[in-house]
Protein backbone atom coordinates (compact mmCIF):
# COMPACT_ATOMS: atom_id res chain seq x y z
CA UNK A 1 0.00 0.00 0.00
CA UNK A 2 1.32 3.18 -0.57
CA UNK A 3 1.97 6.05 1.98
CA UNK A 4 -0.25 8.38 0.80
CA UNK A 5 -3.48 5.89 2.04
CA UNK A 6 -1.90 5.99 5.46
CA UNK A 7 -3.04 9.82 5.60
CA UNK A 8 -6.51 9.58 8.01
CA UNK A 9 -9.11 9.95 5.14
CA UNK A 10 -11.94 11.70 6.39
CA UNK A 11 -11.04 10.96 10.45
CA UNK A 12 -10.40 14.86 11.32
CA UNK A 13 -12.85 17.73 10.20
CA UNK A 14 -12.71 21.54 10.04
CA UNK A 15 -15.52 22.17 12.67
CA UNK A 16 -14.62 26.28 12.98
CA UNK A 17 -13.20 28.44 10.56
CA UNK A 18 -13.05 32.43 10.98
CA UNK A 19 -11.53 35.33 9.33
CA UNK A 20 -10.61 38.66 10.53
CA UNK A 21 -9.09 42.27 9.92
CA UNK A 22 -9.03 41.72 6.13
CA UNK A 23 -8.12 44.37 4.09
CA UNK A 24 -6.71 46.93 6.61
CA UNK A 25 -6.98 46.74 10.28
CA UNK A 26 -4.36 49.52 11.99
CA UNK A 27 -4.27 49.22 15.91
CA UNK A 28 -3.54 45.63 15.95
CA UNK A 29 -0.28 44.06 15.49
CA UNK A 30 0.31 40.26 13.79
CA UNK A 31 -0.10 38.78 17.03
CA UNK A 32 -2.97 40.04 18.45
CA UNK A 33 -4.60 39.55 15.01
CA UNK A 34 -3.56 35.92 14.97
CA UNK A 35 -5.28 35.52 18.36
CA UNK A 36 -8.45 37.35 17.21
CA UNK A 37 -8.78 34.76 14.39
CA UNK A 38 -8.11 32.41 16.48
CA UNK A 39 -10.75 32.95 19.20
CA UNK A 40 -13.19 33.38 16.40
CA UNK A 41 -13.06 30.64 15.14
CA UNK A 42 -13.33 28.66 18.13
CA UNK A 43 -16.58 30.39 18.38
CA UNK A 44 -17.57 29.64 15.26
CA UNK A 45 -17.27 25.97 16.40
CA UNK A 46 -18.89 26.47 19.60
CA UNK A 47 -15.64 25.73 21.35
CA UNK A 48 -14.03 27.39 23.80
CA UNK A 49 -10.14 28.49 24.29
CA UNK A 50 -10.05 26.00 27.10
CA UNK A 51 -10.32 22.84 24.65
CA UNK A 52 -7.47 23.42 22.46
CA UNK A 53 -4.76 21.26 22.97
CA UNK A 54 -2.18 21.83 20.02
CA UNK A 55 -1.54 25.34 18.34
CA UNK A 56 0.00 25.89 14.66
CA UNK A 57 1.16 28.91 13.19
CA UNK A 58 3.72 30.66 11.39
CA UNK A 59 3.94 34.36 12.31
CA UNK A 60 5.12 36.63 9.64
CA UNK A 61 8.20 38.72 11.39
CA UNK A 62 8.23 36.05 14.54
CA UNK A 63 10.65 32.79 14.29
CA UNK A 64 9.18 31.60 17.86
CA UNK A 65 5.84 32.86 17.18
CA UNK A 66 4.50 29.26 18.57
CA UNK A 67 5.90 30.45 21.58
CA UNK A 68 4.40 33.95 21.56
CA UNK A 69 0.79 32.84 20.62
CA UNK A 70 1.01 29.99 23.29
CA UNK A 71 1.83 32.77 26.11
CA UNK A 72 -0.75 35.07 25.00
CA UNK A 73 -3.65 32.92 24.58
CA UNK A 74 -2.07 30.68 27.39
CA UNK A 75 -2.89 27.75 25.97
CA UNK A 76 -1.37 24.49 27.60
CA UNK A 77 -0.94 23.04 24.36
CA UNK A 78 0.66 19.43 24.14
CA UNK A 79 2.35 20.48 20.35
CA UNK A 80 2.85 23.80 19.38
CA UNK A 81 4.11 23.61 15.32
CA UNK A 82 5.69 26.88 14.20
CA UNK A 83 7.07 24.71 10.89
CA UNK A 84 7.72 27.03 8.20
CA UNK A 85 7.54 26.10 4.44
CA UNK A 86 6.15 29.93 3.51
CA UNK A 87 2.61 30.12 2.11
CA UNK A 88 2.02 26.85 2.42
CA UNK A 89 2.99 25.93 5.89
CA UNK A 90 -0.25 25.83 6.91
CA UNK A 91 -1.78 23.28 5.00
CA UNK A 92 1.19 21.34 6.62
CA UNK A 93 -0.02 22.02 9.77
CA UNK A 94 -3.21 20.29 8.76
CA UNK A 95 -1.86 17.48 7.45
CA UNK A 96 0.59 17.14 11.27
CA UNK A 97 -2.53 17.96 13.23
CA UNK A 98 -4.66 15.23 11.50
CA UNK A 99 -1.93 12.31 12.22
CA UNK A 100 -2.01 13.60 15.98
CA UNK A 101 -5.68 13.71 16.11
CA UNK A 102 -6.16 10.46 14.02
CA UNK A 103 -3.35 9.07 17.22
CA UNK A 104 -5.62 10.46 19.89
CA UNK A 105 -2.29 12.53 20.90
CA UNK A 106 -4.58 15.63 20.76
CA UNK A 107 -8.18 16.39 20.63
CA UNK A 108 -8.45 19.92 19.30
CA UNK A 109 -5.97 22.07 16.98
CA UNK A 110 -6.13 25.31 16.67
CA UNK A 111 -4.36 26.57 13.31
CA UNK A 112 -3.98 30.75 12.95
CA UNK A 113 -2.13 33.09 11.01
CA UNK A 114 -2.34 37.50 11.06
CA UNK A 115 -0.40 39.49 9.59
CA UNK A 116 -0.87 43.55 9.40
CA UNK A 117 1.76 43.95 7.13
CA UNK A 118 -0.47 46.56 4.83
CA UNK A 119 -0.55 48.66 7.95
CA UNK A 120 2.79 48.45 9.04
CA UNK A 121 5.01 48.53 6.36
CA UNK A 122 3.11 48.69 3.21
CA UNK A 123 5.04 46.19 1.45
CA UNK A 124 5.30 42.57 1.14
CA UNK A 125 7.35 40.88 4.62
CA UNK A 126 8.94 38.19 3.06
CA UNK A 127 10.68 35.32 4.74
CA UNK A 128 13.08 34.76 1.54
CA UNK A 129 16.70 34.92 2.42
CA UNK A 130 19.19 34.82 -0.59
CA UNK A 131 21.87 32.46 -0.51
CA UNK A 132 25.43 33.51 -1.57
CA UNK A 133 24.96 32.34 -5.53
CA UNK A 134 21.38 34.76 -5.47
CA UNK A 135 22.24 38.01 -3.12
CA UNK A 136 25.47 39.69 -5.28
CA UNK A 137 22.33 40.06 -8.57
CA UNK A 138 19.88 41.90 -6.10
CA UNK A 139 16.35 40.00 -7.45
CA UNK A 140 13.73 40.89 -5.79
CA UNK A 141 12.14 38.02 -4.42
CA UNK A 142 9.45 36.59 -4.97
CA UNK A 143 8.84 37.88 -7.93
CA UNK A 144 11.89 37.31 -9.91
CA UNK A 145 11.27 33.65 -9.65
CA UNK A 146 7.49 33.53 -10.77
CA UNK A 147 8.57 36.04 -13.94
CA UNK A 148 11.34 33.82 -14.94
CA UNK A 149 8.60 30.63 -14.24
CA UNK A 150 5.87 32.84 -16.73
CA UNK A 151 8.63 33.74 -19.44
CA UNK A 152 9.66 30.08 -19.69
CA UNK A 153 6.10 28.64 -19.72
CA UNK A 154 5.18 31.40 -22.86
CA UNK A 155 8.23 30.56 -24.18
CA UNK A 156 7.24 26.75 -24.03
CA UNK A 157 3.60 26.73 -24.59
CA UNK A 158 2.91 30.02 -26.09
CA UNK A 159 0.80 31.69 -23.32
CA UNK A 160 0.06 34.80 -23.48
CA UNK A 161 -0.49 38.10 -21.34
CA UNK A 162 -3.85 38.01 -22.39
CA UNK A 163 -3.94 34.22 -20.25
CA UNK A 164 -2.30 35.78 -17.18
CA UNK A 165 -4.82 38.85 -17.25
CA UNK A 166 -8.18 36.16 -17.59
CA UNK A 167 -7.03 35.16 -14.19
CA UNK A 168 -6.42 38.92 -13.06
CA UNK A 169 -10.26 39.53 -14.21
CA UNK A 170 -11.54 36.16 -12.98
CA UNK A 171 -10.12 36.93 -9.48
CA UNK A 172 -11.94 40.15 -9.66
CA UNK A 173 -14.42 39.09 -10.94
CA UNK A 174 -15.37 36.86 -7.67
CA UNK A 175 -14.31 39.65 -5.56
CA UNK A 176 -16.93 41.74 -6.99
CA UNK A 177 -19.44 39.01 -5.29
CA UNK A 178 -17.62 38.80 -1.77
CA UNK A 179 -18.30 41.63 0.77
CA UNK A 180 -15.14 41.01 2.44
CA UNK A 181 -12.65 41.32 -0.30
CA UNK A 182 -10.07 44.32 -0.56
CA UNK A 183 -10.42 44.81 -4.24
CA UNK A 184 -13.82 44.35 -6.08
CA UNK A 185 -14.06 47.48 -8.17
CA UNK A 186 -14.40 46.11 -12.17
CA UNK A 187 -11.29 45.02 -14.41
CA UNK A 188 -11.01 45.21 -17.76
CA UNK A 189 -8.23 43.46 -19.97
CA UNK A 190 -7.36 47.11 -20.90
CA UNK A 191 -6.58 47.91 -17.77
CA UNK A 192 -4.75 44.98 -16.96
CA UNK A 193 -2.75 45.37 -20.00
CA UNK A 194 -2.16 49.22 -18.91
CA UNK A 195 -0.67 48.30 -15.32
CA UNK A 196 2.63 49.25 -14.64
CA UNK A 197 5.47 45.84 -15.49
CA UNK A 198 7.26 44.95 -12.45
CA UNK A 199 8.93 42.03 -13.09
CA UNK A 200 8.15 40.79 -17.33
CA UNK A 201 5.59 39.18 -18.16
CA UNK A 202 4.39 39.86 -14.73
CA UNK A 203 2.63 43.30 -14.11
CA UNK A 204 1.47 44.61 -10.70
CA UNK A 205 -1.91 43.54 -11.89
CA UNK A 206 -0.58 40.21 -11.82
CA UNK A 207 0.71 40.01 -8.44
CA UNK A 208 -1.37 39.59 -4.97
CA UNK A 209 -2.07 42.17 -2.85
CA UNK A 210 -0.21 43.37 0.19
CA UNK A 211 -3.10 43.11 2.74
CA UNK A 212 -4.05 42.94 6.49
CA UNK A 213 -5.56 39.96 7.28
CA UNK A 214 -6.15 36.90 9.63
CA UNK A 215 -7.56 33.72 9.16
CA UNK A 216 -7.51 30.36 11.02
CA UNK A 217 -9.35 27.29 11.46
CA UNK A 218 -10.08 24.54 14.11
CA UNK A 219 -9.62 20.80 13.68
CA UNK A 220 -10.93 18.17 15.63
CA UNK A 221 -12.23 14.65 14.92
CA UNK A 222 -14.93 14.01 12.97
CA UNK A 223 -17.06 12.08 15.15
CA UNK A 224 -16.66 14.68 17.11
CA UNK A 225 -16.62 17.77 15.30
CA UNK A 226 -20.59 15.92 14.35
CA UNK A 227 -21.69 17.06 17.90
CA UNK A 228 -20.52 20.95 17.30
CA UNK A 229 -22.04 24.05 16.10
CA UNK A 230 -21.81 23.35 12.05
CA UNK A 231 -21.79 20.53 9.95
CA UNK A 232 -18.64 18.79 9.54
CA UNK A 233 -15.88 19.52 6.44
CA UNK A 234 -14.31 16.59 6.58
CA UNK A 235 -10.36 16.34 5.64
CA UNK A 236 -10.40 13.72 3.12
CA UNK A 237 -6.93 14.14 1.88
CA UNK A 238 -3.70 15.76 1.76
CA UNK A 239 0.10 15.25 0.34
CA UNK A 240 2.65 17.81 -0.03
CA UNK A 241 6.02 18.05 -2.26
CA UNK A 242 9.29 20.15 -1.85
CA UNK A 243 11.66 20.66 -5.14
CA UNK A 244 13.88 23.31 -4.25
CA UNK A 245 14.45 26.73 -2.43
CA UNK A 246 16.10 29.34 -5.14
CA UNK A 247 14.46 29.30 -8.33
CA UNK A 248 17.71 28.23 -9.81
CA UNK A 249 17.66 24.85 -8.48
CA UNK A 250 13.74 24.30 -9.83
CA UNK A 251 13.61 21.18 -11.73
CA UNK A 252 11.61 22.61 -14.43
CA UNK A 253 10.68 26.06 -14.43
CA UNK A 254 7.22 25.05 -15.75
CA UNK A 255 5.77 22.12 -13.68
CA UNK A 256 5.83 22.14 -9.74
CA UNK A 257 5.27 19.82 -6.89
CA UNK A 258 1.77 20.19 -7.16
CA UNK A 259 1.97 17.27 -9.34
CA UNK A 260 2.97 15.24 -6.28
CA UNK A 261 1.58 16.92 -3.42
CA UNK A 262 -1.93 16.79 -5.47
CA UNK A 263 -1.50 13.03 -6.69
CA UNK A 264 -1.18 11.84 -2.93
CA UNK A 265 -4.01 13.86 -2.27
CA UNK A 266 -6.03 12.33 -4.51
CA UNK A 267 -5.04 9.01 -3.77
CA UNK A 268 -5.83 9.73 0.28
CA UNK A 269 -9.54 11.14 -0.73
CA UNK A 270 -10.37 8.64 -3.35
CA UNK A 271 -11.07 10.82 -5.58
CA UNK A 272 -10.07 12.97 -8.54
CA UNK A 273 -9.62 16.45 -10.32
CA UNK A 274 -12.77 15.72 -12.40
CA UNK A 275 -14.89 15.35 -8.97
CA UNK A 276 -13.85 18.62 -7.54
CA UNK A 277 -16.74 21.55 -7.42
CA UNK A 278 -14.09 23.96 -6.92
CA UNK A 279 -10.27 25.13 -6.48
CA UNK A 280 -9.09 27.12 -3.76
CA UNK A 281 -5.25 27.85 -4.60
CA UNK A 282 -2.59 30.02 -4.07
CA UNK A 283 -2.60 32.54 -6.67
CA UNK A 284 1.06 34.57 -5.64
CA UNK A 285 0.92 35.73 -9.09
CA UNK A 286 -1.51 35.46 -12.00
CA UNK A 287 1.10 32.26 -13.11
CA UNK A 288 0.57 30.42 -10.26
CA UNK A 289 -3.17 29.92 -11.17
CA UNK A 290 -2.57 28.75 -14.42
CA UNK A 291 0.72 26.19 -12.90
CA UNK A 292 -1.23 24.60 -10.30
CA UNK A 293 -4.68 23.88 -12.74
CA UNK A 294 -2.03 22.15 -15.02
CA UNK A 295 -0.20 20.47 -12.04
CA UNK A 296 -3.00 19.39 -10.11
CA UNK A 297 -4.67 17.72 -13.28
CA UNK A 298 -7.24 19.91 -14.59
CA UNK A 299 -6.03 20.55 -18.03
CA UNK A 300 -3.00 19.16 -19.19
CA UNK A 301 0.45 20.63 -19.28
CA UNK A 302 1.02 23.77 -21.35
CA UNK A 303 -2.81 24.33 -22.21
CA UNK A 304 -3.30 26.09 -18.44
CA UNK A 305 -3.55 29.73 -20.40
CA UNK A 306 -5.59 28.63 -22.87
CA UNK A 307 -7.62 26.76 -20.44
CA UNK A 308 -8.24 29.88 -18.27
CA UNK A 309 -9.62 31.63 -21.48
CA UNK A 310 -13.51 33.13 -21.84
CA UNK A 311 -14.11 33.65 -18.04
CA UNK A 312 -13.69 29.43 -17.23
CA UNK A 313 -12.81 29.98 -14.29
CA UNK A 314 -14.49 33.09 -13.53
CA UNK A 315 -18.56 33.30 -11.89
CA UNK A 316 -20.20 31.80 -14.09
CA UNK A 317 -17.48 29.74 -15.59
CA UNK A 318 -16.96 25.48 -16.00
CA UNK A 319 -14.50 25.37 -12.69
CA UNK A 320 -14.88 27.74 -10.09
CA UNK A 321 -11.45 28.73 -8.60
CA UNK A 322 -10.82 31.28 -5.84
CA UNK A 323 -14.55 31.94 -5.14
CA UNK A 324 -13.56 34.76 -2.57
CA UNK A 325 -11.20 36.78 -5.07
CA UNK A 326 -8.11 34.93 -3.95
CA UNK A 327 -4.71 36.82 -2.97
CA UNK A 328 -5.18 38.41 -6.23
CA UNK A 329 -8.17 40.06 -5.44
CA UNK A 330 -9.20 39.53 -1.70
CA UNK A 331 -6.97 39.41 0.50
CA UNK A 332 -2.97 38.45 0.83
CA UNK A 333 -1.35 38.88 4.56
CA UNK A 334 2.29 38.21 3.40
CA UNK A 335 1.17 34.60 3.24
CA UNK A 336 -2.35 33.41 1.97
CA UNK A 337 -2.97 29.45 2.17
CA UNK A 338 -4.56 29.59 5.32
CA UNK A 339 -7.82 31.01 3.08
CA UNK A 340 -7.91 28.51 0.99
CA UNK A 341 -9.09 26.09 3.69
CA UNK A 342 -11.20 29.19 5.33
CA UNK A 343 -13.07 29.76 1.91
CA UNK A 344 -13.62 26.19 0.76
CA UNK A 345 -15.21 25.58 4.29
CA UNK A 346 -17.70 28.35 3.62
CA UNK A 347 -18.64 27.26 0.27
CA UNK A 348 -19.24 23.62 1.74
CA UNK A 349 -21.34 24.96 4.55
CA UNK A 350 -23.46 26.56 2.20
CA UNK A 351 -22.24 30.17 3.77
CA UNK A 352 -20.54 32.26 0.74
CA UNK A 353 -23.46 34.52 0.03
CA UNK A 354 -24.18 35.63 -3.61
CA UNK A 355 -20.95 33.97 -4.50
CA UNK A 356 -22.00 30.35 -3.21
CA UNK A 357 -21.33 27.52 -5.83
CA UNK A 358 -24.62 25.37 -6.74
CA UNK A 359 -22.73 22.45 -5.70
CA UNK A 360 -20.11 22.68 -3.25
CA UNK A 361 -19.14 19.17 -1.71
CA UNK A 362 -15.74 18.98 -2.64
CA UNK A 363 -12.99 21.12 -2.73
CA UNK A 364 -9.18 21.06 -3.60
CA UNK A 365 -7.36 23.42 -1.66
CA UNK A 366 -3.52 23.57 -2.91
CA UNK A 367 -0.52 26.49 -1.41
CA UNK A 368 2.81 27.30 -2.21
CA UNK A 369 5.38 28.38 -0.25
CA UNK A 370 9.20 30.15 -1.07
CA UNK A 371 9.21 30.63 -5.13
CA UNK A 372 7.14 27.94 -6.21
CA UNK A 373 9.23 25.44 -3.96
CA UNK A 374 6.92 23.56 -1.50
CA UNK A 375 3.37 22.76 -2.57
CA UNK A 376 0.59 20.83 -0.28
CA UNK A 377 -2.82 20.06 -1.47
CA UNK A 378 -5.78 19.60 0.69
CA UNK A 379 -8.73 18.19 -0.54
CA UNK A 380 -11.80 19.22 1.83
CA UNK A 381 -15.60 17.35 1.79
CA UNK A 382 -19.04 17.73 2.99
CA UNK A 383 -20.17 14.34 5.12
CA UNK A 384 -21.82 13.12 2.23
CA UNK A 385 -18.28 12.69 0.76
CA UNK A 386 -16.87 10.84 3.32
CA UNK B 1 43.24 15.05 6.25
CA UNK B 2 39.80 16.99 5.90
CA UNK B 3 38.98 20.26 3.76
CA UNK B 4 39.56 22.99 6.14
CA UNK B 5 36.88 24.85 4.30
CA UNK B 6 33.29 24.13 3.75
CA UNK B 7 32.13 24.10 -0.02
CA UNK B 8 30.50 26.87 -0.02
CA UNK B 9 33.84 28.52 0.76
CA UNK B 10 36.14 27.01 -1.55
CA UNK B 11 33.46 27.98 -4.06
CA UNK B 12 33.80 31.26 -3.06
CA UNK B 13 37.84 31.23 -2.86
CA UNK B 14 38.20 30.28 -6.03
CA UNK B 15 35.58 32.76 -7.49
CA UNK B 16 37.92 35.60 -5.71
CA UNK B 17 40.40 34.06 -7.98
CA UNK B 18 38.73 34.42 -11.39
CA UNK B 19 37.94 31.20 -11.56
CA UNK B 20 33.96 29.70 -12.21
CA UNK B 21 33.96 25.87 -10.46
CA UNK B 22 31.05 23.19 -10.02
CA UNK B 23 31.34 19.91 -9.19
CA UNK B 24 31.09 16.83 -10.96
CA UNK B 25 29.78 13.23 -9.88
CA UNK B 26 31.42 10.18 -11.27
CA UNK B 27 28.86 9.56 -13.27
CA UNK B 28 29.71 12.65 -14.98
CA UNK B 29 26.34 14.23 -14.06
CA UNK B 30 27.45 18.26 -12.37
CA UNK B 31 26.23 19.55 -9.06
CA UNK B 32 25.79 23.15 -8.23
CA UNK B 33 25.21 24.79 -5.73
CA UNK B 34 28.94 23.06 -4.30
CA UNK B 35 28.02 20.33 -1.78
CA UNK B 36 29.40 18.04 0.92
CA UNK B 37 28.38 15.21 -1.56
CA UNK B 38 25.72 14.36 -4.40
CA UNK B 39 22.28 15.35 -3.73
CA UNK B 40 20.17 12.51 -3.39
CA UNK B 41 22.26 9.64 -3.40
CA UNK B 42 25.85 11.20 -1.40
CA UNK B 43 28.18 10.07 -4.18
CA UNK B 44 31.14 11.70 -4.20
CA UNK B 45 31.68 14.83 -5.73
CA UNK B 46 34.81 16.30 -7.51
CA UNK B 47 35.48 19.42 -8.55
CA UNK B 48 35.71 21.31 -12.31
CA UNK B 49 36.17 24.37 -13.69
CA UNK B 50 33.83 26.05 -15.98
CA UNK B 51 34.79 27.89 -19.35
CA UNK B 52 31.95 29.95 -18.90
CA UNK B 53 29.57 29.34 -21.54
CA UNK B 54 25.79 28.92 -21.99
CA UNK B 55 22.70 29.74 -22.81
CA UNK B 56 19.86 32.00 -21.27
CA UNK B 57 17.45 29.37 -20.10
CA UNK B 58 15.27 32.78 -19.18
CA UNK B 59 15.04 35.68 -18.12
CA UNK B 60 12.74 38.67 -16.81
CA UNK B 61 13.05 42.27 -16.99
CA UNK B 62 12.19 44.57 -14.36
CA UNK B 63 12.12 48.61 -15.55
CA UNK B 64 13.18 50.70 -12.92
CA UNK B 65 12.71 54.63 -11.78
CA UNK B 66 14.20 56.75 -14.21
CA UNK B 67 16.90 57.27 -15.73
CA UNK B 68 18.46 54.26 -14.36
CA UNK B 69 17.96 51.47 -16.88
CA UNK B 70 15.68 47.99 -16.55
CA UNK B 71 17.46 45.59 -14.34
CA UNK B 72 17.81 42.13 -16.33
CA UNK B 73 17.94 39.01 -14.39
CA UNK B 74 18.40 35.77 -15.94
CA UNK B 75 18.57 31.73 -15.29
CA UNK B 76 21.58 30.78 -17.69
CA UNK B 77 22.51 27.10 -18.68
CA UNK B 78 26.21 26.88 -18.61
CA UNK B 79 27.54 24.06 -20.71
CA UNK B 80 28.89 22.13 -18.83
CA UNK B 81 25.34 21.19 -17.39
CA UNK B 82 24.49 23.28 -14.40
CA UNK B 83 22.28 26.62 -13.87
CA UNK B 84 22.94 29.66 -12.18
CA UNK B 85 20.95 32.92 -11.20
CA UNK B 86 22.40 35.98 -12.80
CA UNK B 87 22.16 39.51 -14.39
CA UNK B 88 22.73 40.52 -17.73
CA UNK B 89 24.48 44.49 -18.27
CA UNK B 90 21.49 46.56 -19.11
CA UNK B 91 20.62 46.62 -23.19
CA UNK B 92 18.46 45.00 -25.53
CA UNK B 93 16.67 42.43 -23.56
CA UNK B 94 18.04 38.99 -25.33
CA UNK B 95 15.34 36.16 -26.02
CA UNK B 96 15.54 32.70 -24.37
CA UNK B 97 18.49 30.72 -25.79
CA UNK B 98 20.85 33.27 -26.55
CA UNK B 99 24.28 32.50 -25.97
CA UNK B 100 25.76 34.54 -23.02
CA UNK B 101 29.59 34.18 -21.61
CA UNK B 102 30.58 34.84 -17.61
CA UNK B 103 31.57 37.99 -15.95
CA UNK B 104 33.43 37.07 -13.18
CA UNK B 105 33.06 39.75 -10.69
CA UNK B 106 35.94 39.47 -8.14
CA UNK B 107 35.58 42.82 -6.36
CA UNK B 108 32.28 43.03 -4.19
CA UNK B 109 31.37 42.00 -0.93
CA UNK B 110 30.23 38.15 -2.46
CA UNK B 111 32.24 37.60 -5.69
CA UNK B 112 29.83 36.71 -8.27
CA UNK B 113 29.08 35.96 -11.43
CA UNK B 114 27.15 38.33 -14.32
CA UNK B 115 26.51 37.35 -17.45
CA UNK B 116 26.90 39.07 -21.61
CA UNK B 117 25.35 38.18 -24.58
CA UNK B 118 28.46 36.79 -26.99
CA UNK B 119 28.92 38.66 -29.83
Amino acid sequence: MSPDHAFPRGATAIAGAATFGVGECPGFTALEMTAKAGLMALADAGLELTDVDALFTALPEDILGGLALAEHLGVNARFVDNNRTGGSSFLNHLMTAAFLIDARYIRTALITYGSNQRSASGKLVSALRPSVHEAPHKPMMPITGYGLSAARHMHLYGTTRDDLGAVALAARGWAALNPEAFRRDPLTLEQYHAARIVSSPLGVLDCCLVTDGAAAVVLTATDRARDLAHPPVAVLGAGTMTTHKEIAQMPDLTVTGAVQSGARAYAAAGYGPADMDMVQLYDAFTINTILFLEDLGFCPKGEGGRFVQGGAIAPGGRLAVNTNGGGLSCVHPGMYGLFTLVEATRQIRGQAGARQLAKADLAMCHANGGVLSSQTSVILGALETL
Amino acid sequence: MPDLIGPEARYLAALRDGRLTFQRREDGGTVFPPRLVAPGDGAPLSWAESAGFGVIHSITEQPQRPPAPPRLLVLVDLDEGFRMLSHLASGPVPSIGTRVRALIDREGEIPSVAFEVVP
